[in-house]
């Protein structure tokens, strides 16, 4: 079953087609890795998506209804979140702060404009759930620029668990991580993925080979291979284009 | 129960009260006088308006003095011309100066930072033309006098004579409170954490499901409705409104007196730094007519060696927030 699929998705900056005529399905319940050379347009078919940035053609369909040209806010409440690349948390907030406001926004409370957000116990007792999730339970009340960087790593993905996705794009979740950290996180997506559909951007190939169950190859903005790991590390093309003779 | 009252009168608030309560017979041992009171507290009531966006929200605007304008203009024409009293107009002039900003709120919705700035200083520059020109209305060069600090109380039982300063006093430190413990309610509110979120990273906010601009629209015509209330208060006080109420400065004093007592880092910041523009600029005006002067040098200080503001001297310990619900 498929949950998102893409028909012809382009988007092109200037002269450059950072994403060229995308045909791509992602299936349900399984753990997807997007990999492909730096340029190669994944991190743009993330901002599609999401709704970050429009498309100059095609069509974006999740679980079967056409949502492209959705604004980011309504994207995330048809299903789909995203952590960032280089970190996107709200850094002056406590950890408590950034998952809540999340949670928040997901329970439809954030035009309440005369209540107290303190007395909201299904946003804060959810907010505990998460935090416990994540692993990160008894740092709420530290400003999350102050925590660790692998700390931060996992927060980002934290801040989108919070809107309860159906399907949760991860772009470079072990970006900057250490030996043992990205061992962490590679576990902790693997648990994530058990009751959640995954789309991973990685570049870490021991990662990808480990966690995936399917893999999608992007080159200049083009798919030039799908399958599974083992299909991947014999293809030719992928070979060529990045894998470098694995 | 106990512990609520000791809860109150532990409040920053609470003090922040009493200290208004007794003001006026404070000033006379500093040099002051009654009607420099209400000013700080007229100034105070906007620069806590004009905090949620530009503190809260972090939308530096530079053009809410036209709507401060645009409460005075209401409040004189509702009294000059529809009715005779004092609530009305005051509310009339807070609803309209909300209407103004939520209009002009539609242009900025959507942006942020530089273009948000400029957007504000070209349609701030646009009213104060406007008011210079729309005589029937605003006046014109002369402004329009005759404004009165009509009897305020209830009817046939109580009746409080406005136009002495003392009392009209303590009818803005009335309206001040409410003012005080509305805004606070609401940067409390769900809402009021969302417009912080969007303050420290509206990309984020966006992906997490906040259709940003809508929240920052609302923030800019609640704050415009605060501006708008300080103007009318201001009207009155001066039994006039003059175009210089929409003059840029006036949008420019806000500002200033946010910057100055901390409004980006505390809640009372802005109430501190409209007391400590107001005094200054008392005392300094009675030494020089060239008093922007100086204040101009006052600004490049704060900036420069205090850039969160007084108050920041008194921020809590570095790296921990105070966590008010208890953990689960």
């Amino acid at each position: 079953m498929e949950i998102i699929k893409t028909e012809n998705l382009t988007k092109r900056f200037g002269g450059l087609l950072a994403v060229n005529n995308v045909d791509l399905i992602i299936g349900e319940n399984r753990l997807t890795s997007i990999i492909g050379p730096n340029g190669a347009g994944k991190t743009t078919l993330y901002n599609l998506l999401i709704g970050l940035m429009k498309p100059d053609g095609g069509k974006i369909y999740f679980q079967g209804k056409d949502i492209t040209g959705y604004p980011p806010h309504s994207i995330v409440k048809e299903g789909i979140a995203r952590s960032f690349q280089i970190l996107n948390i709200f850094t002056e907030l406590s950890l408590f702060e950034n998952i809540r406001i999340a949670v928040q926004a997901e329970r439809g409370h954030g035009l309440e404009i005369l209540s107290s957000i303190d007395s909201l116990d299904e946003v804060n007792d959810r907010s505990f759930e998460i935090i416990k999730t994540i692993g990160l339970y008894g740092n709420e009340n530290i400003t999350a620029k102050n925590l660790s960087y692998g700390d931060r790593r996992i927060l980002e993905i934290g801040i989108a668990l919070a809107s309860n996705p159906k399907l949760l794009l991860l772009d470079e979740p072990t970006s900057g991580l250490a030996g043992r950290e990205t061992g962490t996180m590679t576990v902790f997506i693997q648990n994530l993925a058990k009751d959640l559909t995954i789309v991973v951007i990685e570049h870490d190939m021991n990662v990808v080979l480990s966690i995936s169950d399917h893999i999608a190859v992007l080159h200049q903005g083009k798919v030039i291979a799908e399958g599974t790991p083992d299909e991947i590390k014999q293809n030719d093309e992928v070979q060529e284009a990045y894998l470098g003779g694995l | 129960m106990k512990k609520t009252i000791f809860g109150v009168i532990r409040h920053p608030m609470f003090g922040v009260f009493v200290l208004f309560l007794i003001l006026p017979y404070l000033l006379p041992f500093v040099g002051g006088y009654t009607y420099l009171g209400v000013e700080v507290l007229i100034w105070a009531i906007f620069a806590l308006g004009f905090n949620i966006v530009m503190g809260y929200t972090g939308l530096p605007s530079f053009g809410h003095g036209a709507f401060f304008g645009v409460g005075a203009f209401t409040l004189a024409n509702m009294q000059l011309q529809v009715i005779k009293e004092m609530w009305i107009p005051i509310l009339t002039a807070m609803f309209v100066a909300a209407v103004f900003g939520a209009l002009v709120g539609l242009f900025l919705a959507k942006k942020r930072g530089i273009y948000f700035a400029l957007l504000t200083i070209a349609f701030s520059q646009m009213f104060w033309f406007i008011s210079w020109g729309w005589d029937t209305v605003t006046g014109g060069e002369d402004g329009i006098a005759g404004i009165d600090r009509l009897p305020v109380g209830i009817p046939g039982l109580l009746s409080i004579d406005m136009s002495n300063i003392l009392h009209f006093y303590y009818f803005v430190y009335f309206i001040f409170i409410i003012c005080t413990i509305l805004i606070w309610i609401i940067v409390r509110s769900p809402f009021g954490r969302t417009l912080q979120a969007i303050r420290y990273n509206e990309t984020r906010a966006k992906c997490i499901g906040y259709n940003t601009a809508l929240y920052k629209w609302i923030s800019f015509t609640i704050s415009c409705a605060f501006a708008g209330l300080a103007g009318a208060l201001y009207a009155l006080l001066r039994n006039a409104a003059f175009s210089d109420v929409m003059h840029w400065t006036q949008s420019g004093n806000v500002l200033f007196m946010v910057l100055l007592g901390g409004g980006l880092t505390s809640f009372f910041g802005p109430i501190l730094g409209a007391a400590v523009f107001i005094f200054l600029r008392d005392l300094f005006s009675t030494l020089t007519v060239h008093w922007y002067l100086i204040y101009g040098l006052l600004l490049m200080f704060v900036i420069v060696f205090i850039p969160e503001g007084i108050l920041s001297f008194f921020k809590r310990e570095e790296g921990k927030q105070r966590l008010l619900v208890s953990r689960k």
